[in-house]
């Protein structure tokens, strides 16, 4: 039997040759994959030679600090930037909406700044071509271009009834199809992943990453093909099975997957960035004010740390009280701010749950999500990036603010300098990418979604394949 | 034309299309208004709140009816607004990723001009389902399905011959289909438009150059599909669709992509994060140096104040906000630089967008919506000029150590739009 289905995939691939335009379009589809690869690759090149240069400079600025008092420090603050992944050549995602770099500094939350997005022409606003975009969008097209007639005119010649008269089972008829459509594609997703795993095999998560995403792709495309197989048979006329195929495609791709994410955008729209920092500034107010001396809870905490060192008066201290009250205010507005944070993400997760909602409607976003979770440019991976930056800034002002509590004289506070060694030893761990489980749960829905779309269209193509 | 639209109108395939695309525009339309009224509604609340929030500094900061100015530039944040324009839910272009409330407050601009907005970057990346949208990529489409085969269904019908030899003009007859189709294309999208205008009464000189570019642009796909399926042997209705949507896809995806790749390498932009970490390095490195090497270059620019009580302490406001701007002053020409490679990039748009029909319509939406690099520029200058107000409003009390009394906290500079 498995020869019955080779023999017709064979003949398949013979009449797509013979007729020429198919070849053609396979060739034109390799020829913008190139285009595209380039392209990307360009992009990810400029955005990782700036992340170099911000790393390489921020490190640089930071080190030949003179002696400084340690709050000018902790107000000079540090910069972060946004490691991308090799990954990224393939899906850029949200690289170019997200904004790179972020300043970290002393009682202040500062947000991710400078996306391309913003400083783009009218000519950003069109889909950008990536390798990942060829898959998701372009490689279904030129199926269906290629391969709509597939059955359709099998059926109008008669030959469809002729094999069937021979014995040939339907079901062997529809696998041989769908192997003669899917293997040439199959081939080309393999090469793809060959050629990425020999550039990039280095970086982190290399391999799970790339087979997560290569998975992804190939259940994307057996799916579509089964599609274009299942509507082949099913319709009457050539013309038919074309136009409903590509009525298929502009939903699949493009209406589903923009009206989705704005659709969830107008359901729970997202607050502006100075109203949460309005609110963490009223919350800060009500905690307490560290310069008014009859502040309650800052009253309080003066008379604890009094008690600490078993002294009467903060002159009396053998630290630093300044230091100590930084500490505290920076515990706070951190606590604030993080909070903050969590309460905008919940924001964003809400949006993320309207459009996972739906998105058994649109395969194609399925893919985007994994492709995107795969190259490290989804919206999990900036959060985590984020997290880390914000701990990165926690942990350095504290720092900060310890060597104000025990370098600096209190007498003397504001005319001291603290030696610049104490900047150099600073605690400032690399941000790195986060680990792939990060996204866990997009990935998840992806697959599931993806899964369905392998049965949906494989069911109908079963049944469908009864037919004459 | 009459029997024309009513042989189409009875195909249910037509119908079922036409709905569709009606239903689309509309959506298309009431997603960037609502975009839109929420960014309207949030700016009127960031109004009320800084109003509240100014009384509620004036209560904290004001010592006997005075307040320290050099506290006040550094603790008052005040509102701007990039608010958007009436017609702005047409096209939201670069609107979703500007702030449309920013703070500023007197420390140096360029730290703070670059902040980020708190959107979702997923949603922006997938793009906005507005008008523009719908019109550059979903309305050739339609063509496409409805005008693809003019000939070639014909033939499919053994109909061909018999009007041929029916036609007498047979110019006026293809013309007829193609223009009957073509208007029920563009009243497909002008419908719903001319509905909102009415209803939300509108301005009107916005929508005529709307409708018009709605209907020279269908007019131009039509045109398009009609040359393609009405070729001598145009019988393939097939290879049609398939060369049509080829087209589509070169004027749509791939050469605004290479366009922009062109765009990106020809006029290099300086990438915005060099601007932050040099002005970081100006405002702080002003700590460690002697005064007057701030307050020099300072008067200069300032004669007025030339002659304002030399500081001789270790800290005082107007030394600290001399620097704040002495870095803004010294970023200039790489800001001017930045701003001008942005506007070469926007006039380099506008030149492909002659060659380029979908690059014309969505530059044309958005610039009748406000929403491309030159308001973003535009929003960039005005923030400028409102920071400069402040510096110029707040110098004298800081600089001629005027006492700053509640009644010049009143009338302290607000943005307007």
């Amino acid at each position: 039997m498995n020869s019955l289905i080779w023999k017709i995939a064979i003949n398949e691939w013979r009449r797509l040759w013979y007729a020429r335009v198919p070849a053609l379009l396979l060739l034109v589809l390799v020829a913008l994959w190139t285009i595209a690869a380039l392209a990307a690759h360009h992009h990810w090149q400029d955005h990782a030679n700036t992340v170099a240069e911000v790393t390489a400079r921020s490190q640089h600025d930071w080190q030949s600090q003179p002696d400084r008092h340690p709050h000018r420090v902790s107000h000079y603050g540090d910069f972060v930037a946004k490691p991308v992944h090799p990954l990224s050549v393939i899906e850029p995602g949200i690289l170019d909406q997200s904004g790179h770099l972020v300043y970290l500094e002393a009682h202040r939350l500062n947000s991710a700044n400078f996306n391309p997005a913003t400083e783009a022409t009218s000519l950003g606003r069109f889909p950008l071509i990536t390798p990942a975009m060829i898959v998701q969008w372009w490689m279904p097209l030129f199926l269906i271009m290629i391969a709509y007639a597939t059955v359709t005119a099998d059926k109008n010649s008669g030959i469809l009834a002729f094999m069937r008269g021979n014995g040939t089972p339907g079901w062997a008829i529809a696998s041989g199809k769908w192997l003669a459509l899917f293997l040439p594609l199959f081939f080309l997703l393999c090469l793809q992943t060959l050629l990425i795993l020999a550039c990039s095999w280095q970086s982190e998560q290399a391999l799970l990453r790339l087979s997560i995403l290569a998975l992804s792709q190939v259940l994307y495309i057996a799916g579509w093909c089964l599609l274009v197989v299942a509507v082949s048979w099913f319709s009457k006329q050539l013309h038919g099975a074309l136009l409903t195929l590509l009525l298929c495609w502009v939903c699949i791709c493009i209406i589903f997957p923009r009206g989705l994410a704005n659709l969830a955008q107008i359901s729970y729209p997202t607050q502006p960035r100075t109203e949460a920092e309005y609110h963490a500034e009223t919350k800060l107010q009500a905690i307490g004010d560290s310069h008014n001396p009859n502040d309650p809870h800052f009253a309080a905490f003066k008379e604890s740390v009094l008690k600490k060192y078993h002294v009467s008066s903060v002159e009396d201290l053998p630290v630093n009280y300044q230091g100590i009250l930084m500490q505290e205010g920076e515990r706070l507005t951190t606590a604030v701010y993080r909070e903050q944070q969590v309460l905008h993400d919940a924001q964003l997760a809400k949006q993320n749950e309207s459009i996972r909602h739906w998105l058994w409607l649109t395969p194609a976003l399925a893919l985007q999500y994994i492709q995107m979770a795969s190259a490290g440019n989804d919206l999990p991976h900036h959060q985590a990036f984020i997290r880390q930056a914000e701990d990165r800034r926690y942990k350095l002002i504290q720092y900060l603010n310890q060597v104000h509590t025990f370098k600096v004289i209190q007498r003397d506070d504001k005319n001291t300098r603290v030696s610049a060694d104490f900047w150099k030893k600073a605690p400032r761990p690399p941000v790195h990418l986060s680990p792939m489980a990060i996204s866990r749960s997009s990935i998840l829905a992806g697959f599931l979604v993806l899964l369905g779309w392998i049965f949906i269209p494989g069911c109908l193509l079963f049944k469908v394949s009864h037919r004459l | 034309m009459k029997h024309e639209l009513t042989l189409l109108l009875k195909q249910r395939s037509i119908i079922i299309l036409l709905l569709l695309s009606l239903f689309l525009t509309g959506f298309s339309l009431y997603n960037g208004w609502q975009n839109i009224n929420h960014i309207n509604a949030q700016i009127n609340q960031a109004k009320q709140e800084e109003i509240l929030r100014k009384q509620d500094f004036l209560e904290h900061h004001s010592h006997h009816g005075t307040l320290d100015a050099g506290e006040l530039g550094y603790y008052l944040f005040h509102n701007v607004y990039h608010s958007p324009g009436e017609w702005s839910f047409i096209a939201l272009g670069n609107r979703l990723v500007i702030p449309y409330v920013q703070r500023i407050r007197l420390l140096g601009l360029q730290g703070q001009l670059y902040d980020g907005e708190s959107h979702h970057p997923e949603y922006v990346m997938l793009g906005t389902f507005d008008y523009a949208f719908l019109l550059v990529f979903f309305a050739p489409l339609l063509c496409i399905a409805l005008m693809h085969d003019l000939k070639a269904s014909e033939q499919q019908a053994q109909r061909l011959l018999f009007l041929r030899s029916l036609m007498a003009e047979p110019k006026l007859f293809w013309g007829n289909r193609v223009l009957s189709r073509w208007l029920l294309v563009a009243l497909t999208f002008v419908l719903p438009l001319l509905l909102l205008a009415a209803t939300q009464t509108l301005s009107f000189s916005p929508l005529i150059r709307i409708l018009a570019i709605t209907a020279l642009y269908t007019f131009f796909w039509s045109v398009l599909c009609a040359a393609i399926s009405l070729r001598k042997r145009a019988l393939n209705a097939n290879f049609n669709a398939m060369l049509l949507a080829s087209i589509w896809v070169m004027l749509c995806v791939v050469l605004p992509n290479l366009s922009q790749l062109w765009l990106h390498h020809h006029y290099p932009l300086q990438d915005g994060s060099q601007i932050a970490l040099q002005h970081r390095q100006w405002v702080h490195g002003a700590w460690d140096l002697p005064k007057e090497d701030t307050l020099t270059p300072f008067y200069a620019l300032y004669q007025q104040w030339k002659d304002s009580p030399p500081v001789t302490e270790r800290f005082h406001w107007k030394w600290y906000y001399a620097f704040q701007h002495m870095a803004d002053v010294k970023l200039e020409s790489q800001v001017s630089a930045r701003e001008q490679a942005l506007n070469q990039r926007n006039q380099a748009t506008g030149l492909l967008a002659r060659f380029l029909p979908t690059v014309w319509v969505q530059r044309n939406l958005e610039d009748i919506a406000q929403s491309d690099v030159p308001d973003l520029l535009a929003q960039r200058q005005r923030i400028t000029r409102f920071h400069t107000q402040l510096r110029l409003y707040l110098y004298p009390y800081l600089f001629e150590e005027k006492p700053f009394t509640t009644d010049a906290y009143m009338r302290l500079p607000v943005f307007e739009d």
